[in-house]
């Protein structure tokens, strides 16, 4: 990465008021990064609370079913339930050692905002977590949960009332509270240097992971992971980007391919700008942004990480979709076949991998199971998309 | 120099005609034309809704232009668009640039653009001015930097917050906005709030000259009579 950009994709399309504070940001990761204290700390959270290092399984019943050694690495187990717990203790820490008393987040499935209240409860930072009322209504416990953690919620209402709408409105609030406020961003989107500072406290999923595979004496074939914004995809792709590992991104298909019924954002996209980067997009002939669909609330975002734009492009990554039917197949099979709740992202990784277990017969295939899926039972059960 | 803006094809394209005579005849010096974005991250909730009223209309940058060059606005009055990112980069920078001139457009004022990312609409293609900002969060490099900017005019944004909120500057600001008018090569002209007329007067006591917003798509939502008599107080 140079100046702020992955290849051609990236920059900081922000308003003018944003950019010391972006500076003060890089200044300051470039800093904590050095900071042996900091970083000792960093991980001894992660492993005394947050549950670090997650194990890697193999999943036999469902290998054995499909004709593949399906791996999974678990951070599903962590606490608050997905991998999202590594960057908000990161950042946390990161807006102390800045000096920043506020974190403020926008959230999609509610992962993102739990685990974000839940650091600011442990580092003891006020926390504002901004949430389309769309989300909201999905993910209603989520909402409450962040609430008992000590967050302020706040609903938007505006736009299509999902993940895209909550990043305007935390945006909003980081220009008016710039001095006092970190924004506690989500996932490896935004403006530089936000993306390389998730993907930084994400990269442990595979770092561990590739550690783990070492130990058993081979490295995996393939390694699946789902994208929206795509933090745990690049969190394990830089576990394996220099292997011969084939890398697959898989996308949010939705219903179909016609636009507003999907978030296939690199699948369908082009390169745009929106919430200060440069990177693949949907949006109409005009510049206006296109809705999106998924069944899953952590996937429907009509934007991506600048860095998958930049993996698209130069080839390193293939990026696949799943449908939503196909994702719900794969939620329930996981459950049925090895007693683990997998989250509706993880589950259009596990969607791909089912759909095309024919060409990965015999193969090692490791899924990144970001998430547990205990929150998604409402969905799953009402059908409702 | 006394600037307006007005949201392109709002709250119609007939009003919006109306509004912008009104405006030339009153004495505002130039004309920053918004275009409607779906995600406008930079403004607050009056022009955002209004916006987001205008695209379900189906106004667009091609329709706007269309108009613009229809009316040759440009020999009567300084014409800027207003708009984001995304909106310049779809409609092809290169391309752009031409269709803008022929429209007699001075420059652009584009909300997510900060002046470090100039050069990328520049490799891209576009030739026209882009306005350059400086905040209540600049730095001094960031001053002596703008104080070199010989390109139309440096938009100084009064406030850390979006368009619409109250108009007051905090001593640091003013000492900032005093700094930046002393060494300036190009007007400075103060945006973000200003509503009345006393808001007006202090603003030009400050800065080479000001725009306002918010308060015109609030009068023009309700009533152009009314929008007319505050333009002449305004721009009188």
């Amino acid at each position: 990465m140079a100046g702020g950009y992955y290849g051609r994709f990236g920059g900081r399309f922000v308003s003018e008021t944003l950019i010391p504070a972006l500076s003060q940001l890089e200044e300051a990761f470039t800093a904590f990064k050095r900071d042996e204290a900091f970083c000792r700390r960093f991980r001894k959270i992660l492993s005394e609370y947050a549950g670090r290092p997650t194990p890697v399984t193999f999943a036999s019943n469902f290998s054995k079913a499909y004709g593949l050694n399906l791996y999974l690495k678990r951070e599903d187990l962590l606490h608050t339930g997905a991998h999202k717990i590594n960057n908000t203790i990161g950042q946390g820490l990161l807006a102390k050692f800045m000096g920043k008393r506020r974190v403020i987040a926008e959230t999609g499935a509610g992962q993102h905002g739990v685990a974000t209240a839940t650091a600011a409860a442990l580092l003891g930072l006020e926390c504002t977590v901004y949430m389309g009322s769309l989300d909201a209504e999905r993910q209603r416990i989520n909402v409450e949960r962040m609430k008992l953690l000590g967050a302020e919620v706040r609903v938007v209402e505006e736009g299509s009332r999902t993940l895209k709408d909550a990043i305007n409105a935390a945006l909003r609030d980081w220009v008016r509270n710039v001095r006092d406020t970190h924004y506690l961003i989500g996932s490896v989107v935004g403006p530089h240097p936000f993306p390389e500072v998730v993907a930084h406290f994400q990269s442990v999923i595979g770092e561990e992971a590739r550690g783990q595979f070492e130990a058993m004496g081979f490295m995996p074939d393939v390694v699946v992971a789902c994208v929206g914004g795509g933090s745990n995809a690049i969190g394990i792709f830089r576990g394996f980007v220099d292997e011969e590992t084939e890398l697959v991104g898989v996308e949010a298909g939705g219903l179909s391919d016609e636009p507003g019924r999907h978030a296939r954002t690199l699948g369908l996209g082009r390169p745009g700008i929106l919430h200060g980067a440069f990177s693949y997009l949907l949006y109409d002939e005009h510049g206006n942004i296109t809705d999106v669909h998924s069944i899953s609330a952590g996937l429907d975002y009509p934007g991506v990480g600048p860095e998958h734009s930049f993996l698209k492009e130069s080839g390193r990554v293939r990026y696949e979709h799943c449908r939503d039917d196909d994702a719900l197949f794969a939620f329930k099979e996981l459950s049925r076949l090895e007693g683990i709740i997998p989250a509706l992202e993880s589950a259009h990784a596990l969607g791909y991998v089912v759909k095309n277990s024919p060409q990965m017969s015999g193969k090692n295939v490791l899924v990144n199971l970001s998430g547990r899926g205990d929150k998604d039972l409402s969905i799953v059960l009402g059908g409702k998309g | 120099m006394k600037g307006l803006y007005l949201l392109g094809g709002y709250p119609d394209m007939k009003t919006f005609d109306e509004a912008l005579e009104i405006a030339l005849d009153a004495g505002f010096d130039f004309i920053e034309v918004g275009v409607p974005f779906s995600d406008p991250v930079a403004d607050g909730p009056v022009i955002a809704r209004a916006a987001l009223g205008a695209l379900k209309k189906g106004v667009n940058l091609k329709l706007i232009l269309d108009y613009l060059k229809g009316k040759r606005l440009g020999e009567r009055v300084d014409l800027y668009i207003m708009t984001y990112s995304n909106i310049l980069w779809a409609a092809n920078p290169g391309r752009l640039s031409g269709v803008l001139k022929e429209c007699g457009v001075k420059g652009c004022i584009v909300a997510d653009l900060p002046n470090e990312e100039h050069p990328f609409f520049k490799r891209a293609g576009f030739e026209l001015p882009l306005v350059s900002f400086a905040t209540p969060e600049s730095r001094e490099e960031d001053l002596l930097k703008l104080a070199e900017v010989k390109e139309a005019f440096i938009y100084f944004v009064s406030v850390r917050g979006t368009t619409g909120g109250s108009f007051c500057l905090d001593a640091d600001t003013q000492r900032k906005l005093l700094f930046l008018k002393e060494r300036a090569k190009v007007p400075v002209v103060l945006g973000f709030g200003i509503k009345s007329r006393e808001d007006v007067e202090k603003a030009l006591t400050l800065a080479h000259g000001f725009v306002i917003g918010t308060k015109a798509i609030e009068l023009l939502s309700e009533d152009i009579k009314a929008f007319e008599r505050w333009c002449r107080e305004i721009a009188g």
